[in-house]
C-alpha cells in the first residue's frame, strides 16, 4: 500500500548538534582513527528529500539548489539529503516504470515538512517540487561526492558526515543518499544503528559517480575517501 | 500535525456508556471511491487516516477513547500519507488499508485527511473569465472545521472480513481570487453499499503453516500488488478486490515461511460476486537468488532494474520463458546504486529474494530503455545462492548485462531562456502507433542558448519509437504540472538514430478541451489526444450513470491534435481534428508560463468544448 510520510524525522538542534558533532567526532577519532575537523556550534545548513510512494518504484531525480546539481537514480522509499546545502531546493523526479506507482517527493527543512510535495501515478510521470524560487538549474556538483546508505528500509541511524572543515550530524532513516555540497579535501563518515537489529548497514561512496569505498557492518560503520 | 498526533489509535478502551468491545476480531479493509466532478483535471486527497467509531451520532468528540483508526502505510520514518486522485476513482475503487478491529458493529466513520496540506486542485480553464489561471496545481483548504464523518452500520464478525467503502463527494469547489491563491473544497462522505464496487475472492490453503502463510492478488499480467489477506488458523483466506464494471481479471498466489508458492492467473472478480480459489501448497526449506544488473555497453551497474520471478499458474504447464505473459510474478526485487540485487527487506516489504522456496523458476529482469532478460533459475540450495541458466554471464550467481540502443538529437525552445535561467525539456519515447511508454531523459536548455542536445536508453527489441518533447514549465515561479510550450513530436524513429531534432517548443500558455463520447462508457472507455499521429496524453471518461457521465477532458497547450476513441485499448471512432485555443496575449501585469518573442505573454488559458460527441 503506497503511503507517504507526515510527520517530521526528528533532527538534531541548537545546541544539542554541536554536543552531537563534538561527541561523535570524539568517539570516531578515538575508535576509529578517522580524522578532520568540525565546524562550530551553528546549525550546519541541510535539506532532506523524501523520495517515497509505491515501494520499490525506479525513478530518476535532477535536484538543485542555486550552487551545484545532482542526478540521482534510486527507488522508493529513499530520502536525499543534501549536506552544506545552498537552498533554495528544486527537485524533479520522474518515474522509470510504465505502470501506476505512485511517486510522491517531499522537501523537509529544518526538520519540518513544508509546502514542498508534489506526486504521480502516471507512467512515466514527473513530480516537480521547491523550496522556493529558483531560476534555473545550477552546474553538476564537482566534485560529486555521495553516500549511499542501504540496509532493512525503515532502520533508523544517527552518526556524522564530515570533510576536513566542516561535519554534520546525521539523525536519519535507511535507505539515506547523502549529497555533500562542495566538501573541502577528503570525506569520511560514520553511521551508528539506532533501531532494533534488523540487519547491518551497508555504505557506498561514489566520487564523481565511482564508488570508492564500500562499508558494510552493525551496528556502526565507518568509511572514508581512500 | 498535533492533530494527527492526538488521534486515537486502535488501544482505546471503552467507558461505562459505550458498547463493550469483545476480545473477539474480525478485518476491516477501506477503499475509496469518487463522486465525480466536472472541470477538474485532478483532485487530489492526502489521505492520512479513516477511523471507525461503534458509537452513533457525528457529533461526538474526537477524543472518544472508542475510534479505532486504520492508517495509511507507514512513510519513512514515521506515519504515512496516501494521496488519492478523486478523478481516477470513477471507474474502480483503490483500497487503502485495513487491519483487525474489535468485532462489533460500528456506528459511523471518519475521513482524516493532512491537516496541513489536505489537498490540491488542477482546474481545467476556464469556461468563463476568470482571474486564476487553469491547468495549474493549487493547493486547497477546507470550508469547515467539521470533521468528515457518515452514519453507517458495518458489521465486523469475528475472524470475519469487511469491507468499508467511502464515497468522497468534493462539493464545491470555490476558485481562489488570484493565481497564487487557495481553492476552498466543502467536501463530504458517504458509505455504499461494498458490494457495489468489490468483489471476493475466498478459498483454503491446505498445508500452510499456521502462522505467516498468506494469499496476495496483483492486477494480472503486472505484478502490481493489489491486497493481501492472511491465512487463518483454520487454512482459509478471504480477499475483497476492486472490480470494474466489467470485471477485473487479478492473478493470486500463496505464499508463507517454508511453504512452496502456488500461483493462479486470470481470476475474473465481478462486482458483488464470490469467487473461490483453493491453493495447495507444501512444505519445503529456501534459497535466495541475488546478482548484478549492468549495463552491456558501459559496465556500470544499473539502479533500479527489477527483477522478478514468474511462475506458472498451478497445474497449467506454461512455459514462462516462452510466454511470460502467461506467468504470475510471485515475488520481485529491485537494484540499488550500483545494480545490486535484491535490496534488504523488511516486514513491509521483505525481501522474498533472500528466501525462494527450492524450486525451478524463470526469472525475468527489466529495466527501462533496456532489452528485458527472461532465464531459468533452479533453486537448489539452502546455502549457495541459486546460479542462473542462460543468458546469464556470470557463473556463481544470477547476474546480467542488458543492452540497449540509443536515440540521439536536439531539442529547441522558442524564444530561449533568457540568461541566468533555463529551461527543462522532457524527451519520451513510446513504441510506435501505441501509448507504450519506453524511457524518459530530461535535457536542460541553458540561458541565452535557444537548444540542447538529448541522448536516450531505448530497446533494441523494439523497431521504432515516437519520441515527444514536453517543457517542464513554472508558472508564476511554481511548477506546473502541464507544459505551456507545444509539445513537439517526431514519429517512427528507429533506435541507433542520430541527428533527431525537434521542432522548436513554442510558447504557447495552457489551454484545455472537454466534450462527450457518443456511447455509454464503460471502464474501458478513454479518449487519445494525439499529434502527428503520436500518442501524446489519454483521458478516462466519466462513468454511467453520474452527473459527468460520457465526458472527458484534457489540459493541452494550444496546438492542433486529433481525438479518438477507445474502447478497451482498441481504437473506436476516427480521429476527430481539434485545435485547442490559444489565450490572449497580455503584459500588464504578465501572468504567463512564458514570454513571446515580442515580450508580451499568454494570458489567463481557455477552455475549448468539442461540439460533436466522439
Amino acid at each position: 500500500m503506497p503511503g507517504r510520510l507526515t510527520i517530521l524525522g526528528g533532527r538534531l538542534r541548537g545546541s544539542a548538534i554541536a554536543g552531537a558533532i563534538a561527541g561523535l567526532c570524539g568517539a570516531i577519532i578515538a575508535a576509529c582513527g578517522i580524522g578532520g575537523t568540525v565546524g562550530g556550534g551553528s546549525i550546519q545548513p541541510e535539506i532532506s528529500l523524501r523520495v517515497q510512494g509505491t515501494a520499490n518504484t525506479p525513478f530518476t531525480a535532477l535536484i538543485t539548489d542555486t550552487v551545484a546539481s545532482w542526478t540521482v537514480n534510486g527507488v522508493t522509499p529513499v530520502a536525499i539529503v543534501i549536506l552544506n546545502v545552498n537552498p533554495p531546493v528544486r527537485v524533479y523526479a520522474t518515474k522509470l516504470v510504465g505502470n501506476s506507482a505512485i511517486l510522491t517527493v517531499q522537501t523537509v527543512s529544518s526538520g519540518v515538512y513544508d509546502m514542498g510535495v508534489a506526486s504521480t501515478d502516471a507512467p512515466f510521470g514527473t513530480a516537480v517540487t521547491q523550496t522556493g524560487m529558483l531560476d534555473g538549474i545550477a552546474p553538476p556538483a564537482d566534485p560529486d561526492a555521495r553516500f549511499y546508505v542501504k540496509g532493512s528500509a525503515g532502520e533508523s541511524f544517527n552518526g556524522l558526515i564530515q570533510d576536513l572543515n566542516i561535519g554534520f550530524a546525521l539523525d536519519d532513516f535507511v535507505r539515506t543518499i547523502f549529497l555533500f555540497e562542495h566538501p573541502t579535501g577528503r570525506v569520511d563518515g560514520f553511521f551508528n544503528l539506532t533501531s532494533g537489529d534488523l540487519g547491518p548497514l551497508d555504505v557506498d561512496l561514489a566520487i564523481g559517480g565511482t564508488v570508492v569505498a564500500n562499508a558494510s557492518g552493525a551496528p556502526s560503520v565507518q568509511i572514508r575517501a581512500p | 500535525m498535533v492533530a494527527l498526533l492526538v488521534i486515537p489509535g486502535g488501544c482505546g478502551g471503552g467507558s461505562s456508556s459505550t458498547p463493550t468491545p469483545t476480545s473477539t476480531q474480525g478485518r476491516v479493509v477501506v477503499g475509496f471511491a469518487d463522486s465525480p466532478f466536472i472541470g477538474a483535471q485532478q483532485i487530489l486527497l492526502n489521505v492520512v487516516a479513516v477511523r471507525v467509531n461503534p458509537i452513533p451520532g457525528l457529533a461526538i468528540s474526537d477524543l472518544d477513547p472508542n475510534w479505532r483508526s486504520i492508517r495509511a502505510a507507514k512513510g519513512l520514518g514515521g506515519l504515512g500519507e496516501l494521496q488519492i486522485d478523486l478523478n481516477s476513482l470513477q471507474n474502480q475503487v483503490q483500497l487503502f488499508g485495513g487491519r483487525s478491529l474489535p468485532a462489533q458493529t460500528y456506528r459511523q466513520v471518519e475521513l482524516i485527511l493532512d491537516p496541513n496540506t489536505p489537498g490540491f486542485v488542477v482546474p481545467n480553464c476556464p469556461q468563463a473569465p476568470s482571474v486564476a489561471e487553469g491547468c495549474m496545481r493549487y493547493p486547497f483548504q477546507l470550508a469547515s472545521l467539521s470533521p468528515l464523518r457518515a452514519d453507517m452500520s458495518l458489521q465486523v464478525a469475528h475472524d470475519g472480513l469487511a469491507a468499508l467503502v467511502l464515497d468522497i463527494n468534493p462539493g464545491s469547489l470555490l476558485p481562489p481570487l488570484h493565481s497564487g491563491g487557495f481553492y476552498i473544497l466543502n467536501p463530504s462522505i458517504t458509505v455504499p453499499v461494498a458490494s457495489q464496487y468489490l468483489g471476493q475472492v475466498s478459498g483454503s490453503v491446505s498445508s500452510a503453516p499456521a502462522q505467516g502463510a498468506s494469499v496476495r492478488a496483483e492486477v494480472h499480467g503486472t505484478g502490481d500488488p493489489i491486497a493481501v489477506a492472511p491465512v487463518r488458523s483454520d487454512g482459509t483466506y478471504i480477499l475483497e478486490l476492486p472490480a470494474l464494471d466489467v470485471g477485473t481479471s487479478y492473478d493470486i498466489f500463496a505464499r508463507g515461511d517454508g511453504v512452496k508458492y502456488s500461483a493462479a492467473s486470470g481470476i475474473m472478480v465481478a462486482r458483488g460476486a464470490q469467487v473461490t480459489q483453493n491453493f495447495i501448497v507444501g512444505s519445503v526449506t529456501t534459497g535466495r537468488i541475488d546478482g548484478r544488473i549492468k549495463d552491456t555497453r558501459s559496465g556500470q551497474g544499473i539502479s533500479g532494474a527489477t527483477v522478478s520471478l514468474l511462475l506458472p499458474p498451478a497445474g497449467s504447464g506454461v512455459n514462462c520463458k516462452s510466454a511470460p505473459s502467461e506467468c504470475v510474478i510471485v515475488a520481485t526485487a529491485v537494484s540499488d546504486d550500483v545494480g545490486n540485487f535484491p535490496l534488504p527487506g523488511n516486514f513491509d516489504t521483505p525481501a522474498f529474494f533472500n528466501e525462494v522456496p527450492l524450486e525451478t523458476y524463470t526469472l525475468m529482469v527489466t529495466a527501462a530503455g533496456y532489452d528485458n532478460v527472461i532465464a531459468t533459475v533452479p533453486v537448489n540450495s539452502t546455502t549457495v545462492p541459486a546460479v542462473c541458466g542462460p543468458p546469464g554471464t556470470s557463473t556463481d550467481n544470477c547476474s546480467f548485462n542488458l543492452t540497449s540502443n540509443t536515440i540521439s538529437g536536439n531539442v529547441s525552445i522558442d524564444p530561449g531562456p533568457e540568461p541566468g535561467t533555463d529551461a527543462q525539456v522532457l524527451v519520451i519515447a513510446e513504441d510506435t502507433g501505441t501509448n507504450k511508454l519506453e524511457n524518459v531523459t530530461m535535457t536542460t536548455i541553458p540561458g541565452g542558448a535557444t537548444s540542447a542536445p538529448f541522448t536516450l536508453n531505448v530497446p533494441t527489441s523494439v523497431a521504432g519509437f515516437d519520441l515527444f518533447a514536453s517543457a517542464q514549465d513554472f508558472y508564476n515561479g511554481r511548477p506546473s504540472p502541464f507544459p505551456g510550450h507545444t509539445i513537439e513530436v517526431l514519429s517512427n524513429v528507429a533506435g541507433g538514430a542520430t541527428g533527431q531534432n525537434f521542432p522548436a517548443l513554442e510558447c504557447a500558455g495552457h489551454g484545455s478541451l472537454t466534450g462527450l463520447v457518443a456511447v455509454v462508457p464503460d471502464s474501458g472507455t478513454s479518449v487519445v489526444l494525439s499529434k502527428n499521429n503520436v500518442q501524446l496524453m489519454e483521458s478516462g471518461v466519466g462513468q454511467s450513470p453520474s452527473s459527468n457521465a460520457g465526458q472527458f477532458s484534457f489540459c493541452a497547450p494550444p496546438d492542433a491534435y486529433a481525438i479518438q476513441r477507445y474502447e478497451g485499448g482498441a481504437p473506436a471512432s476516427s480521429p476527430t481534428a481539434v485545435t485547442v485555443a490559444a489565450p490572449a496575449a497580455t503584459s500588464s501585469p504578465c501572468p504567463g508560463i512564458c514570454g513571446f518573442a515580442d515580450g508580451e505573454c499568454a494570458g489567463i488559458c481557455n477552455n475549448t468544448p468539442i461540439d460533436n460527441p466522439l
